[in-house]
């Protein structure tokens, strides 16, 4: 199979995919190519519709899908390929060198690239709920709470009308608030940790704009529900992280 | 005198902001912002809180086939009307296409302020 080269291979159209290929082009770098499994760039920034993006480098307040067209146009207007739809197989080092890339498209096909460079830019993944060690059935209405932003921001849909929310880490904390608005009613917050990983403008904006308590030192204990999720269990842990018996 | 104590959302540094109250209400001193904007947040947080709104609507013939576009109130709104915006953006359906900055819908609530779109959707 014929590979076509390139110096510069960039994975992942997101935020750090499309800077890298600014500042590379900036820097005279002519043969540059992203891939981007979405069938847009801009990665996860497209579902962070809430503002805030952009102080330090615009010293503007944007939303996410703002901040992202503004570095998709320098990508445009640089006249940088980037390929859709298109997902990365494999990354392998050849004798020759480079760097080989397999990816796939529904438009292409399969292809066979090489670079002098590769950039990964294909940021970060959530702990799913296997990670975290739950206990109980496999019911359905369990997200992760990028993955419930995904769903209302993006497709449309509101994953649940009444809504428990395990963490407060910033994501967790504008999902409060975005599920809320949409007519949810979400009833804690619940944080392992006895303080939050959420900054704290995310609480007062998210949480106590709309009072929604947040429960530090408490998580979940147990999930119910078979087919659909029907309620959690709370619990209140102690210094070592683990559940206190009693406080159900 | 009244301290209020409140954390102002400029920016994530999130900083504790103190400001103090003389007995006929007014603003006497407000201490603990880093910035100019701290100062601003806490006069208005004290006296009429507002808020940016951001939320999303329905849109159709998206060649591109997007099924919503993100918005956002294009300043900030009295805190009090947050709920009232989303209300009123209720069952709104837009026409594609739709770009950054586009008003979607004018005078929102009453507040006189326009939502646009946060997004271009062909
Ligand atoms: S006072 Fe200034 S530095 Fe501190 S949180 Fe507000 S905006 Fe940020």
């Amino acid at each position: 199979m014929e590979r076509t080269a390139y110096n510069l291979i960039i994975i992942g159209g997101g935020p750090a995919g499309l800077s890298a290929a600014v500042a590379a082009y900036d820097a005279g770098e002519r043969s540059i190519l992203i891939l981007e499994r979405d069938t847009r760039l801009g990665g996860i920034l497209n579902q962070c519709i809430h503002n805030g993006f952009g102080l330090h480098t615009f010293q503007e307040e944007l939303t996410g899908p703002e901040y992202a067209q503004r570095y998709i146009d320098k990508v445009i207007e640089r006249g940088i390929e980037y390929k859709l739809d298109t997902m990365v197989m494999s990354l392998i080092q050849t004798e020759d060198g480079l760097k080989e890339i397999m990816a796939v498209s529904e438009k292409e096909g399969l292809m066979l690239l090489s670079a002098k460079a590769v950039v990964l830019g294909m940021g970060c993944r959530e702990r799913s709920r296997g990670a975290l060690n739950i206990p109980g059935f496999r019911p359905a209405g369990v997200f992760s709470a990028g993955t419930a932003q995904r769903l209302v921001n993006i497709e449309g849909y509101l994953p649940g009308r009444r809504v428990v929310i395990l963490g407060s880490g910033d994501i967790g904390l504008i999902m409060a608030r975005r599920m809320t608005l949409e007519g949810a009613k979400v009833l804690v917050c619940a944080e392992l940790m006895p303080y939050s990983g959420g900054l704290k403008r995310n609480i007062v904006q998210c949480l106590d704009d709309f009072g929604i308590p947040l429960k530090l030192s408490h998580t979940v204990v147990r999930i119910e529900g078979k087919e659909r999720v029907e309620g959690v269990v709370i619990a209140e842990v102690g210094p070592d992280r683990k559940p206190i018996p009693g406080t159900e | 005198m009244e301290t209020k104590n409140l954390t102002c959302i400029g920016c994530p540094l999130g900083c504790q902001i103190e400001v103090m109250m003389d007995e006929s209400g007014e603003i006497a001193l407000i201490t603990g912002n880093t910035c100019q904007r701290g100062e601003k947040y806490a006069r208005k947080e004290v006296t009429s809180p507002t808020r940016i709104v951001t939320s999303s609507v329905r849109v159709y013939g998206s060649k591109s086939g997007e099924r919503t576009v993100p918005l956002k109130t294009a300043s900030d709104i009295p805190k009090g009307k947050i709920m009232e915006v989303i209300r009123d953006l209720r069952g709104v359906s837009v026409p594609c296409p739709v770009h950054i900055g586009d008003v979607l819908m004018k005078d929102i609530a009453g507040t006189g302020v326009d939502v646009i779109a946060t997004k271009n959707v062909e």
